[in-house]
């Protein structure tokens, strides 16, 4: 039988990675024993990031602070924990292991140069990429623009699994 | 102001009620308040149904021994034991069980905005939230407020809340949609 013609692979969308960005959106998460889940606010500029985790009520589950000092991590029951990087503490918040570098690359589709981008969408937007034995599924964006952001993004290595749903993107000048 | 005598009477005679609520949290960021509602049912103890309309669709379910969370955008379910969780919703104050006040210091918070308040501070420190104020009119609960130790508070008004005499106690009963993750204990 004729093999099927391959469509030829849509070309890949260009997309720039915004270096300071305020998003909200809901995230679930676990790693097997752990497991998170709320609204997500993040500011990102490459001086400071700011996590914050609420409950559907509003109310602060918990605040990641990172700054080139180091990084400090306050939970609602009055809980304070301080380390030399955000990496050790964002598992506590996110309820994943995920590398803190890659974050901000990843929630905008737009992986660093060592990323493996194995599908792209119609549009030409990354479907699903491998990076730093993480893979990361976009099975949908906030429009069809080729650099529309991302609506959803499933995250997984192993047990740690994390989905987020972005509800708003605000670029921070 | 009677405010602590009426919310003795609401949880002890107010066994099972249903109605709608807006919440609004004020965040100290500055940021505009964020709305959001939905609708609500309880039955005493331990069994509510807590569900949001907007901005998007989540709903939590205590269904006497876990409080269900699910989201239907993010198509997960979280699931955990109901009694460390019970604490960081209004659903404490709503279906805790006869023993409300073991769990909350209550003290009078005067009458102000045709109300009579009652402050609620919680016995266990790691409850997530610092502090509640309870405003009570005719025995009912109209309105709630919780401040958490970051400084958000969150304003819940019941727009409506009806005491019935029963309520079906499927609609205390989750069960997670086909294709939904369930995460958690």
């Amino acid at each position: 039988c004729a093999t099927p013609a391959l469509s030829p692979a849509p070309p890949a969308a260009r997309r720039t990675a915004l270096d300071a960005f305020a998003l909200e959106g809901r995230l679930s998460a676990s790693d097997g024993e752990r497991a998170a889940s709320g609204r997500l606010e993040w500011r990102h500029h490459d001086q400071r990031d700011d996590w914050t985790v609420l409950s559907p009520l509003g109310q602060i589950v918990a605040r990641l602070e990172r700054t080139a000092a180091g990084a400090l991590l306050r939970t609602a029951d009055g809980g304070r924990y301080e380390a030399a990087s955000a990496d050790e503490l964002l598992p506590r918040i996110l309820g994943v292991d995920a590398p803190v570098a890659r974050l901000p690359g990843w929630v905008q589709a737009a992986p660093g140069p060592d990323a493996e981008i194995r599908e792209r969408d119609a549009a030409g937007r990354p479907a699903l990429v491998i990076d730093a034995g993480w893979r990361i599924e976009y099975p949908d964006y906030a429009s069809d623009e080729p650099a529309a952001p991302p609506r959803r993004i499933d995250l997984s290595r192993g047990d740690a699994r994390l989905r987020l749903i972005i509800d708003s993107w605000t670029p921070v000048p | 102001a009677d405010g602590i005598a009426q919310l003795r009477r609401f949880v002890a005679e107010i066994r099972h009620a249903q109605g709608e609520f807006e919440q609004t949290v004020h965040s100290t960021s500055g940021r505009k308040p964020q709305q959001a509602s939905g609708q609500f049912a309880f039955s005493r103890p331990g069994r509510f149904r807590w569900s949001y309309d907007t901005p998007y669709q989540q709903l939590l379910v205590g269904d006497g021994e876990r409080l269900w969370s699910w989201d239907r955008d993010l198509a997960q379910v979280t699931v955990r034991p109901l009694g460390d969780a019970l604490g960081s919703t209004p659903a404490a104050v709503l279906v805790g069980s006869s023993d409300f006040e073991s769990a909350f210091e209550l003290s009078d918070g005067g009458a102000s905005d045709g109300l009579a308040w009652v402050v609620a501070r919680p016995r266990h420190a790691d409850s997530g939230f610092e502090s509640m104020r309870l405003g009570l009119a005719d025995g009912t609960l109209r309105r709630m407020e919780m401040r958490d130790s970051f400084g958000q508070n969150t304003v819940i008004v019941f727009t409506r809340l009806a005491a019935v005499g029963a309520i079906d106690p499927q609609l205390f009963r989750f069960t997670p949609p086909p294709g939904a993750d369930v995460i958690g204990q």
